[in-house]
């Protein structure tokens, strides 16, 4: 490739990398539009070869996700200034690979990228103008065999020799020159991580040229190219020389001394997992009541602004709801995808993994389920989408199915309300209680999982082969970026299912319109014949008439007839009809629970209010009974631990599952599994005389 | 290779060779053989742990660690230190480093 390949693009204004700094930061995007002539550029390299870092850190936030058509590989597609005035570098970073040669996924895109056969999703398939080979400096002979691989492609080449800094802090002598030499491209020695000569990379990608240089094909005779290269770039092949000193290996094995030991470890793996989920709960929370308030407010402001009727009730009731109960969880998943990328960065993610895999294998799950398992625990959707990791197909899939057991966070306001019913005034054992939903949650996903691998997915896990990274400090940079990128999928995937999820159910509560009923219509008179007089007296008399208006429009909406006519089969569970409207209307979203029942029982949505929640606790039923005995509040209480209540859930494991049939038989078994165990629940508490 | 060998068993068709799971930890070894399946022998392979390798063993049990120090010829300071199911690790046997 020449400089005028580089330069010849036809159209270099492109609204997405017009005056784009080369940080890549003064514009933030992510919607980022490829232009036409834009050097395709594939990064490839070993895993924890510091790829990703390096791509963040050339495109910034001038980068997309997506996937590889046909896969569930995820594909980074970022943009970087060219050299010249005008000329767009597309990066690819293709998925971290040991060998172009294995029989992986991974393996399998980057040879069709490299092929020209494959492209991220939206994008054109083409042969890559060049290909960015990121070999990890502290471990160099090993790249070399992935890079021997690549060179055989002739395809222009430049190589990246990343991590430089801790390689040279080690103690490491590699001649960058004589391996630009014997390799026929040129070699920059980079750190990603402090992001030392990364600029320089950039004029490179636009000059690359062909190697002049071809590495043998059979591996025997590559892997033996690979350690003479090595040999010569180092000069350390002195047969008898014993290994040089390594001092973060040292580090590593002192480290690897507590966190990797059989008692100590597994102290230290519940020590970080508490703090995480401290993290998650503590920091995520004044965000999140930002947002409820911010959304209170908009919802507020547009019925204020607009007129009564079906466009105000819409917005404000349907999409700002909408929007906002999906946007109130952003902060959650932020901090998770912040801490785990710091973590992984560290190295430490790779040893919780591996320990886990011995408590996990005996279900019939590999150690890899661990990070999307422990993902679930604030929202399914990313934990779901984290499988794409697991390499064994059956141990995904059995991953896939089993994650919506874990305690999501759109489970928390219903566990909130019901233990505050059950244990008023004892909060220590509601807090029992919530620990127990969480152990009830992973118990019933363990045992699922070992079912699912003793029939439809026979076969055990697949034990586990892991590179375990020496310790490094992590990149605030990259944990930022990756925070970001999966925030913004985060609303990208849930928002709009749950919006228009949202959308539908506002429909079914509020319609058909009906009159309102005679008491409200005569509570409401009272109160206006009151407002000239005592305002402060036709304030609750006009709240009543709401409340009993609500109610009964509630009642005969679709949402009521559906309840109504579904109560039959949820009375064995102690549910009238107007706890089957909440598990109804909370099939779309298990959180619109709390807000559905304080409507049907009090004409109020505001579940913060611990006027409300008394109110919910003394609501009766048609017949003048409470609807939450302590048999229905325990019962309705494991049935939202173990049901399947989340139609976004439900479509992303269609998607990532490869079938709707996968979807369906979660619905059914955990739906199914739910209603049984309340069943018995209530059961056992109405024979043991606990109404 | 049997599939189940206790830490004190050496494999008996070969005196001084020992599986990684029965190593000793801190020790340097040279791979005799991988006997796994393809999948998990050429994984292996790539990471750089194969026949003729040079490990050093970081911990031995549930699960094994080791770290490849070197390829056939040279010595080197790279640090590709794996992890490895304690099952699997019983079938990839070490000798001593000469």
């Amino acid at each position: 490739m020449s400089d005028s390949r580089a330069t010849g693009g036809p159209d270099t204004s492109a609204p997405a990398t017009q005056s784009q700094p080369d940080c890549g930061y003064c514009e933030p995007t992510h919607h980022v539009d490829v232009p036409e002539g834009a050097l395709r550029v594939a990064i490839l390299g070993n895993p924890n070869a510091g790829k990703t870092t390096l791509f963040n850190r050339l495109s910034g936030l001038r980068a997309k996700t997506s996937n590889f058509p046909g896969t569930t590989q995820e594909a980074r597609v970022g943009l970087v200034q060219g050299q010249a005035p005008g000329t767009t570098i597309e990066l690819i970073d293709l998925p971290g690979v040991y060998s172009l040669e294995l029989e992986q996924t991974e393996a399998f895109v980057c040879r069709e990228v490299l092929a020209g056969r494959l492209a991220p999703k939206g994008e054109r398939a083409a042969d890559p103008d060049a290909v960015l080979i990121v070999l990890d400096a502290t471990n160099l002979a090993r790249g070399l065999l992935l890079t021997g691989e690549t060179l055989r492609r002739r395809l222009p080449t430049v190589i990246a020799l990343n991590m430089i800094d801790l390689a040279r802090r080690d103690g490491a002598v590699i001649n960058a020159s004589t391996l630009a030499h014997e390799l026929g491209c040129r070699v920059v020695e980079v750190s990603a991580r402090t992001g030392e000569n990364v600029a320089a990379l950039v004029p490179l990608l636009c000059a690359a040229v062909i190697p002049n240089q071809t590495p043998p094909g059979a591996v025997d005779a590559l892997e033996h190219w690979a350690e003479e290269l090595y040999a010569r770039c180092t000069g350390l092949a002195k047969p008898g020389e014993p290994p040089q000193s390594r001092r973060s290996a040292d580090v590593t094995d002192r480290i690897d001394a507590v966190t990797m030991h059989p008692l100590a470890g597994p102290v230290v793996l519940l020590a970080v997992m508490a703090g995480l989920f401290w993290s998650i709960f503590s920091l995520a929370k004044y965000p999140m009541d930002w947002i409820q308030t911010v959304f209170g407010a908009l919802s507020l402001a547009i019925k204020s602004w607009l007129p009564p009727g079906i466009l105000s009730s819409l917005i404000s009731e349907g999409v700002v709801a909408g929007v906002g109960a999906t946007a109130v969880f952003v902060p959650q998943i932020c901090v998770l995808f912040f801490l785990m990328s710091l973590l992984e960065d560290t190295g430490y993610l790779a040893r919780a993994a591996m320990l886990m895999d011995r408590l996990l294998r005996p279900f019939g799950l590999p150690g890899h389920a661990f990070v999307p398992l422990l993902g679930s625990h604030a929202c399914a959707l990313p934990g779901i989408m984290a499988t794409r990791a697991i390499p064994n197909f059956n141990d995904r899939l059995a991953t896939i199915l089993v994650a919506p057991f874990m305690t999501c966070s759109a489970r928390l306001p219903v566990y909130i309300l019901l233990t505050t019913l059950l244990f008023k005034d004892r909060p220590w054992a509601g807090s029992l209680a919530f620990i127990g939903c969480y152990a009830l949650g992973i118990a019933a996903g363990l045992l699922s999982s070992l079912l699912a691998r003793r029939t439809f997915l026979r076969g055990a896990s697949r034990p586990m082969i892991l590179e375990m990274p020496t310790y490094k400090l992590p990149s605030i940079r990259t944990a930022l970026l990756t925070t970001y990128d999966r925030g913004w999928m985060f609303l990208r995937n849930a928002g709009t299912n749950i919006l228009a999820i949202c959308v539908v159910m506002w429909w079914l509560g509020a319609y058909p319109h009906s009159e309102p009923p005679p008491e409200a219509v005569a509570l409401h008179q009272q109160a206006d014949a009151l407002e000239q007089t005592n305002p402060r007296a036709a304030k609750p008399i006009r709240a009543q008439a709401d409340l009993l208006e609500a109610k009964d429009a509630k009642a005969r909406s679709f949402a009521g007839m559906l309840g109504r006519g579904i109560q039959p089969i949820f009375a064995p569970l102690g549910y009238d009809w107007q706890l089957s409207v909440g598990v109804v209307s909370s099939f779309a979203a298990r959180e619109v629970f709390v807000s559905t029942l304080a409507v049907v029982t009090t004409g109020s949505d505001d579940n913060e209010d611990q006027g409300v929640i008394e109110q919910v606790q003394h609501a009766t039923r048609d017949d003048g009974t409470p609807i939450f005995t302590t048999s229905t509040s325990w019962s309705l209480l494991v049935y939202y631990v173990l049901a399947m209540q989340c139609l976004p859930t439900l479509a992303v494991t269609a998607r990532e599952a490869g079938g709707a049939k996968w979807a369906f038989l979660q619905l059914a078994w955990m739906c199914g599994l739910a209603y049984l165990a309340a069943l018995v629940v209530r059961q056992v508490l109405l024979w043991n005389g606990i109404a | 290779m049997p599939a189940v060998l206790t830490s004190a068993q050496r494999p008996p068709d070969a005196p001084g060779l020992f599986s990684l799971d029965a190593a000793r930890v801190g020790g340097i070894y040279i791979v005799e053989r991988v006997d796994l399946e393809a999948a998990d022998a050429a994984m292996l392979r790539a990471m750089g742990l194969r026949g003729g390798a040079m490990i050093r063993v970081c911990r031995v049990g549930e699960p094994t660690v080791a770290e490849v120090i070197s390829g056939h010829t040279c010595r080197c300071q790279c640090r590709c230190r794996i992890g490895i199911a304690r099952g699997l690790a019983r079938r990839i046997t070490l000798k001593r480093e000469a």
